[in-house]
């Protein structure tokens, strides 16, 4: 006999992550208590309102699993005399374990005959089991902000008002400080807000939907896209919501409408990027573009209410809409009475943190960082003036009245004030992109000049933070450290760039006026190295052979991720194999000598003669295709020497008495495997 | 029913409502008033509740549920929060139950009078109830339809809201409730207080009573509202926003006030010593209010405004456990039996 789980937890209203936080541990934490309890059940099912977090268990059987443990005794010879009548080593056990001395078994294994206690425990009915297993379970769940209500003691995202439990149509007794669970569930808030009760679990979602309540996520999130469809298609619009508003509206709702609303179209005048975020970020309305893509002067609001009060619901919201745009607009005017340029002074009033001076010393060590990247990376004149340029007006935007009321648009606004002041379109881009990437998956840096500033400022913000003893600790990592550390391989790599980022560094905390600025740079390298180990592995790089490119010095992480693509593939093809053992045997060989110079005339045999000819033949072209970033090739010429390595083997005996002649070969080979090095770590690669 | 209201408010402009005091005036006096009213109400749109309604019905609506009314506090303040009612009530476990209206002055939100949505002062509603009672949400969501404003036919939500204010070193967690996208109340479960654990925990509900009259009224320039049949609050606030802007951005004497905030630090901590609770935390109150112009006249940088913050909440934080010491040596009045 089995019968569906269900658990609801009744709540006030719940902060869209917690409702996040809530289903994932909901699922997580009862598959793993019902699993040590030993129930069976189905699938899991979790739904959730703002007011509500519910578990849903299929098919969970009424009794836990039978278990029957097995312990050895002592030997059959010590457990029963001539007579067969049990010793009193036999009953001391047989008691020790809860049976009668006849209970005991005896049973033979390799090492002879032993009495064995077999214990059955008998599985107790769910009933028992279930109110105990599910106040843990709601004890378990834990929030990133939880709080205290009333007088009481125990902690949630928000007070809890109620709870459902029932197994099947059975309520399940459980209590939560003096608030115990029944049937009775609630509607929703204004449109049903009477008690609802919820005669058995399979009753659960069509008793809400009955008042008011969605409690599947999907469904919401459904009729939240049919109704956005239904109020814009009859006008030629297209509804542009943030994948992330729409995902928190979702949670937001238990009842959703959509209504269209509209504003003046002179707030068209104002950036698309402030329309958007003044509609998004606070109220999470979604964004409408009419036929040409442009934005429309309206909007979309998913509500919560009465769909007859449409009107009413409507006229409010666009009342909020109109003051935050008129905010915006005033906001807009305001900031452009003066130029990024001329607010430059006032950053000498902007901290950036308090031990790495203001925000005006931070823009001129970027302009010098960009400079310096610039001469590395050997770019053009235009593209370093640039990014000069952009270090110097980067973070102006931070002081204008727009950015400190919608701080998410720094960079953003930036950029378009650069451009109504009449800086190069390349100038404005980089303004913007140089906070890039600002969230994980977020787009990298698109022009060369914003490349370049993205890498000065992260450059600085690592080696200002790691000086400062600013470093991240444990899951705390407030600066965003580890993404900014991340993405200077895949910035390198998009812009095709080569640089020595350990060089940059150094020169980031050398212009920050740290002591030791090469301790600072290789306490970064270091932790830029472990992010990118974890990066290229989670992209499906196998681990060796990221190990063998991982950049030491020249620190060239375009040139690690080439080196690696190269490998991959190579193993991919087999060949990596074969250039492997070349290099292994002369390798293992002569890793250990100390130091020996190859003279051509000891070589004696064809087979040295050969291998010696064949690696002064790669060298250069080898290095030639290294520095044109044909790493396929490069690698190509290393498989051409593996056939000589093999007959040198195959006829030579290194090893030999005559101690010049060893030297020797021992020097010719490491010049082998030296060049098998340069490639990457070969030693590293780990072979079947 | 509207309109019935309406007429009864007009009633009372008309002489009713009038003082004994204004009705010792002259006839002639008298009578003129009356013409200006007839003219004024006349010319102005009828609306369902006045300004100073809406804080008499919210008055009435939770002193009827048992809260004490008191009076704003007669010392500046950004905000309820700051009212002893709540900050000093709020701590240990004596229950409590008040409702008071506390004009907030918040010196950097001036606008000399010529924003329609920000000012220098506002009006606060603050209700504090602890312990929180099991049906506050509904109980609050009822308060409403006490000014004119019926839920059922809005959207109202209540929006994550983590309050935090560093000087008091107080945080809670709750809502902001909004009207139609509006935001209306904020709705707080105190968890500390003076950097001190809330138990029982206090709900707090602070209704913006400018942004709810401005929606009930539905005008969208806070000067317009109407305060009675008569005045509009540009008549009565108009002209101290003008004055306050100018002082807290242009005039304030930025040296005597920096000398004040040492000052009032300083008796504080004295004050603290000599057991004087009340007294110093007035001080507290007074240091919070100079912070806030010395920030609105933008001689306090960035760095420094951490250092300020920190010595307000320092002697906060010393008031508040002082206060918790004497109640406890008080045997906690409020305890047995209670309000």
């Amino acid at each position: 006999m089995a019968g569906d789980l269900l658990l609801e937890i009744g709540t006030e209203e719940l902060p869209w992550g917690a409702v996040q936080d809530g289903r994932r541990q909901l699922a997580e934490n009862a598959a793993e208590l019902l699993a040590r309890e030993r129930l069976n059940h189905g699938d899991i099912v979790i739904y959730s309102t703002p007011r509500r977090l519910t578990l849903l268990v299929r098919e969970l059987d009424d009794r836990q699993e039978d278990i029957s443990t097995e312990v050895r005794g002592p030997s059959h010879e010590a457990s029963y005399d001539a007579e067969g009548n049990p010793t009193k080593a036999a009953e001391g056990f047989a008691r020790s374990r809860g049976l009668r001395v006849e209970d005991l078994e005896i049973r033979k294994t390799g090492k002879g005959e032993f009495v064995f206690a077999v214990v059955r425990e008998e599985g107790k009915p769910a009933v028992e089991v279930l109110p105990g297993m599910l106040e843990e379970l709601i004890g378990s769940l834990s929030f990133r902000k939880s709080m205290r209500w009333g007088s009481g003691e125990f902690r949630f995202a928000r007070p809890v008002r109620w709870l459902v439990a029932l197994h099947g149509n059975d309520v399940i007794d459980i209590s939560l400080e003096g608030l115990r669970a029944g049937r009775i569930s609630r509607g929703h808030r204004f449109l049903s807000p009477g008690k609802v009760e919820i005669a058995g679990t399979g009753t659960y979602l069509e008793a809400l939907k009955a008042n008011c309540v969605l409690a599947d996520e999907e469904e919401r999130r459904e009729a939240i896209l049919a109704g956005t469809a239904d109020v814009v298609s009859g006008r030629g619009m297209r509804a542009v919501p943030a994948a992330d508003t729409l995902e928190e509206v979702v949670d937001l709702v238990e009842y959703p409408h959509v209504v269209v609303g509209s504003f003046d179209e002179r707030f068209l005048g104002l950036p698309r990027e402030v329309l958007e975020t003044a509609m998004q970020e606070h109220q999470r309305y979604f964004p409408v573009e009419d036929e040409d893509g442009g934005l429309a002067a309206a909007f979309l609001v998913v509500h919560n209410g009465d769909p007859a009060q449409e009107e009413v619901i409507r006229r409010g919201n666009e009342r909020v809409l109109r003051a935050r745009l008129e905010d915006a607009s005033f906001f807009y005017t305001e900031d452009m009475r003066l130029s990024l340029e001329e607010r430059l002074q006032d950053l000498k009033d902007v901290v950036w943190q308090a031990k790495l001076g203001s925000m005006y010393d931070k823009c001129q060590r970027l302009r010098e960082l960009c400079a310096g990247i610039c001469r590395g990376a050997r770019l053009d004149p235009e593209v370093e003036e640039m990014a000069e340029r952009a270090a110097l007006l980067c973070k102006s935007d931070l002081i204008t009245a727009m950015v400190v009321e919608f701080p998410s648009l720094q960079g953003v606004m930036g950029r378009i004030y650069a451009m109504e002041a009449g800086e190069k379109v390349g100038t404005a881009a980089a303004i913007e992109e140089h906070y890039r990437p600002r969230f994980s998956g977020d787009t990298r840096p698109e022009t060369t000049a914003g490349t370049v500033l993205s890498l000065a400022e992260k450059a600085d913000n690592l080696a200002g933070c790691f000086g400062a003893g600013l470093a991240p600790t444990g899951s705390e990592d407030p600066y965003a450290l580890r993404r900014q550390a991340q993405a200077v391989m895949p910035i390198l790599v998009d812009a095709c760039m080569h640089l020595d980022f350990a060089l940059v560094l150094e020169e980031a905390a050398s212009r920050l006026g740290f002591s030791d600025p090469r301790g600072v740079a290789e306490e970064v390298v270091e932790f830029c190295r472990q992010r990118w180990r974890q990066m290229l592995m989670s992209e499906g790089f196998e681990y060796d052979l990221v190990a063998a490119v991982m950049p030491t010095a020249p620190y060239d992480p375009y040139d690690a991720r080439l080196r690696l693509e190269a490998m991959a593939r190579a193993r991919s093809q087999g060949t990596l194999q074969k250039a492997y053992t070349g290099f292994e045997r002369c390798y293992n060989l002569s890793r250990k000598m100390e130091e020996a110079r190859l003279d051509e005339g000891l070589l004696l045999e064809d087979a040295e003669k050969n291998l010696y000819s064949k690696l002064v033949w790669a060298q250069q072209p080898f290095r030639d295709h290294l520095d044109s970033d044909e790493h396929d090739a490069a690698l190509g010429m290393l498989l051409e020497l593996a056939p000589d390595v093999d007959r040198f083997f195959e006829t030579i005996f290194v090893m030999g008495d005559d101690e010049r002649l060893r030297d020797n070969r021992l020097a010719l080979l490491s010049e082998v495997a030296g060049l098998f090095l340069e490639f990457a770590d070969f030693s590293q690669v780990v072979t079947e | 029913m509207i309109c019935n209201y309406n007429d009864e408010r007009k009633n009372r402009a008309l002489g009713m409502g009038f003082t004994s005091g204004e009705r010792k005036d002259s006839q002639q006096a008298t009578f003129r008033l009356l013409l200006f009213d007839i003219i004024a109400i006349i010319a102005m749109p009828e609306v369902s509740m006045y300004f100073q309604d809406m804080i008499m019905a919210l008055q009435a609506y939770w002193t009827e549920r048992g809260c004490i009314l008191v009076q704003p506090h007669d010392v500046e303040v950004g905000a309820g929060t700051f009212n002893p009612a709540t900050f000093l009530r709020a701590l240990g476990p004596e229950p409590w139950r008040v409702a008071y209206v506390e004009p907030s002055r918040r010196p950097t939100d001036g606008r000399y009078a010529e924003n329609p949505n920000r000012l220098h002062q506002h009006t606060q509603f603050q209700v504090i109830l602890k312990p929180s009672p099991d049906d506050i949400q509904d109980v609050y969501l009822e308060s409403l339809l006490a000014i004119d404003i019926d839920p059922i036919r809005h959207d109202v939500r209540f929006v994550e809201d983590d309050w935090e204010s560093p000087t008091l070193g107080a945080w809670g967690l709750g809502w902001e409730v909004w009207l139609d996208g509006m935001e209306i109340t904020q709705f707080t479960y105190f968890q500390q207080v003076g950097s001190i654990d809330c138990r029982p925990v206090s709900v707090e509900l602070t209704y913006g009573m400018e942004r709810l009259a401005m929606y009930v009224q539905e005008v969208d320039n806070v000067y317009d509202l109407r305060w009675n049949a008569v005045l509009t609050y540009g008549d009565m606030q108009r002209q101290s926003e003008i004055e306050w802007s100018t002082y807290c951005f242009d005039e304030a004497d930025t040296e005597m006030t920096f000398d004040l905030f040492d000052r009032n630090e300083a008796e504080a901590k004295r004050l603290l010593e000599k057991g004087l609770v009340l007294p110093a935390y007035d001080c507290v109150l007074k240091c919070s209010h100079l912070f806030n112009i010395l920030d609105a006249r933008g001689v306090i940088s960035v760095t420094e405004r951490t250092g300020y913050i920190a010595r307000v909440r320092d002697i906060a934080r010393g008031a508040a456990s002082a206060y918790l010491a004497q109640r406890e040596e008080m045997g906690f009045p409020l305890l047995e039996g209670g309000l």
